[in-house]
């Protein structure tokens, strides 16, 4: 019996089995999907969040999330995409709730340690990469989260679209504003 | 505007080279593209442009990611999962109502601050602070006590707070905590997680000496060793500094690398620690931190907790002992040591 049960609560072997028994309330197969794609999701929300102290709550609620809609995952081979399209979400979503707000009015109490500019950050807009991360900053998070997505995270626009639940017409055009505003960067850089 | 727009970029045909990026062309019109871009100086500077622009981006840098935080989401993460599991469908519907009530009453709270402690801002203008005082209180509830020479800053990380001490010695008091906020006391050599509760810390020489917890509980984790709880009366002190010696030898017992407790700091719970773990740990020493941060090691830990569970579940109490048993065999100084530990001595009796 015991054997069994132990055998019943393996690793996953893909995604799709490991959100079919979390879904199932298996717990531990959200372990393995954290495991798998904790770095990927970090890297993404890291850089699509405006302020990075929001990073580890992004992240985690982007997990509790997929916990929550496991069921609904729609059986591709990686859920890295959908994982994606979760944490896109969140970061748009996040920036309209009141929490943010709540945690605005925290920070301007409590900024004693934190500079309105960063210097480091100063000394890296003199070269190339310093100016597309600034104006990737710059950008508003609808555009900076599409254009990660299809840049760095190499998702189609299609698949932009279906994660972030939004037509693909959109994917389109935040594109290519996303684009040409950090273009402009570029030339002045003359790349 | 179209003209104007042709003009400028020099070729009618440059935004098929994006379109063709994104997807947007048919098969027909990017074959017709590719045979364009043979002969158009601009439309193949365009697509080159492109191309710089995504290498870029995926050249950034990437965020800073430790493995200490990783252990600490990790925990979160399968706490709150927990909760969640164990709720009825009465406290999941009141949720939002209660999640929404939390940010109105922590609003308010911060706003009442910010108009009752005018001068409070400019006292902690400075990067670093040396207070002997309470200082501050947040929605949160942490008060600091720094005696007098400390060097320690404090930073709101998103729904947690830190405090970086750099030396010396302060005390903090937590108060109750919503789901989500946490405080975590950055030390030189490692950080202590709060669990709720009221304790001292001090750091000496970019080291941390002594940890006291006088209400509550604390996870200690230092570098190179595994995370330590800490319960109310204990006593935590770092052992001494090995001297430069020469390579021990093989009856020279090593340094004790991992941080010891001293004699008034063995709770009631840490002899049922100690007597569930005994033969194993002089067999076996415990799995590192770095072990623990394994993928593997981590899902296999998950496996054992769970198994338990599920035993608690069916009523099957002596299974149940049995299964937090060979977990903290497996894993004495594992995630779940504490809740493992509670069944493990309470279950059967």
């Amino acid at each position: 019996m015991t054997q069994a049960r132990r055998a019943s609560i393996a690793p996953a072997a893909t995604d799709q089995e490991a959100l079919a028994a979390l879904a199932g309330g298996d717990i531990s197969a959200l372990g393995t999907i954290y495991d798998r794609h904790r770095t990927s999701v970090v890297q993404f929300v890291a850089r699509a969040v405006s302020n990075h102290a929001d990073v580890e709550d992004v992240v985690h609620a982007t997990f509790m999330t997929a916990m929550k809609a496991a069921g609904s995952f729609d059986g591709r081979e990686s859920c890295r995409p959908w994982l994606l399209g979760i944490a896109g979400r969140l970061v748009q979503r996040r920036r309209r709730t009141l929490l943010r707000f709540a945690r605005a009015m925290g920070e301007l109490m409590w900024h004693e340690t934190r500079t309105a500019v960063d210097p480091a950050h100063q000394l890296g807009a003199r070269d190339l990469v310093g100016r597309v991360s600034t104006g990737l900053q710059r950008l508003t998070e609808a555009k900076r989260v599409v254009l990660l997505l299809a840049e760095v995270e190499n998702l189609s626009c299609h698949e932009i679209a279906r994660a972030l639940e939004i037509p693909v017409g959109t994917v389109w055009t935040r594109l290519h504003h996303a684009r040409k505003e950090l273009s402009q960067l570029l030339e002045e850089a003359d790349v | 505007m179209m003209d104007a727009r042709h003009r400028s970029h020099g070729c009618p045909r440059t935004w098929e080279v994006e379109a063709a990026r994104d997807g947007r062309l048919r098969a027909k019109d990017v074959d017709s593209l590719v045979r364009h871009l043979v002969g158009c100086e601009v439309c193949r500077r365009r697509q080159d442009q492109l191309a710089a622009l995504g290498a870029v981006l995926r050249d950034l840098p990437p965020a800073p990611d430790d493995l200490l935080a990783a252990r600490r989401m990790r925990h979160r993460l399968f706490a709150e999962a927990d909760q969640l599991v164990l709720q009825s469908p009465n406290k999941l519907r009141l949720r939002p109502w209660l999640i929404g009530s939390a940010v109105l009453v922590s609003s308010a709270a911060a706003l009442v601050l910010a108009l009752r402690v005018p001068g409070w801002l400019r006292s902690h203008a400075a990067p670093a602070a040396t207070a002997t005082a309470p200082v501050f209180a947040s929605p949160l509830q942490v008060q600091v006590e720094a005696q007098e020479g400390a060097v320690w800053h404090r930073t709101q990380v998103g729904s947690q707070i830190r405090i970086d001490l750099e030396t010396g010695e302060i005390r903090a008091s937590v108060g109750a905590r919503r789901a989500g906020e946490s405080l975590v006391i950055r030390l030189p050599d490692g950080e202590i997680e709060d669990l709720g509760t009221v304790l001292t810390v001090r750091v000496e020489q970019g080291r941390t000496t002594s940890v006291r917890v006088f209400e509550g509980r604390v996870r200690l984790r230092l570098a190179g060793g595994n995370a330590l709880e800490l319960a109310a009366g204990d006593d935590w002190g770092a052992p001494p500094q090995p001297k430069p010696e020469p390579a021990p030898s093989c009856s020279t017992a090593a340094p004790d690398a991992a941080p010891r407790r001293r004699a008034s700091a063995s709770t009631r719970q840490e002899r049922r620690a100690e007597a569930a773990t005994e033969s194993p740990r002089k067999q076996d020493p415990a799995p590192s931190a770095e072990a623990t941060t394994n993928p593997q090691q981590g899902r296999e830990e998950d496996e054992a907790y769970l198994h338990m569970v599920a035993l608690m579940r069916e009523h099957r109490l002596v299974e149940a002992r049995a299964a937090a048993r060979d977990y903290l065999l497996r894993f004495p100084k594992g995630f779940r040591r504490e809740e493992v530990l509670g069944v493990a001595t309470s279950v059967g009796r």
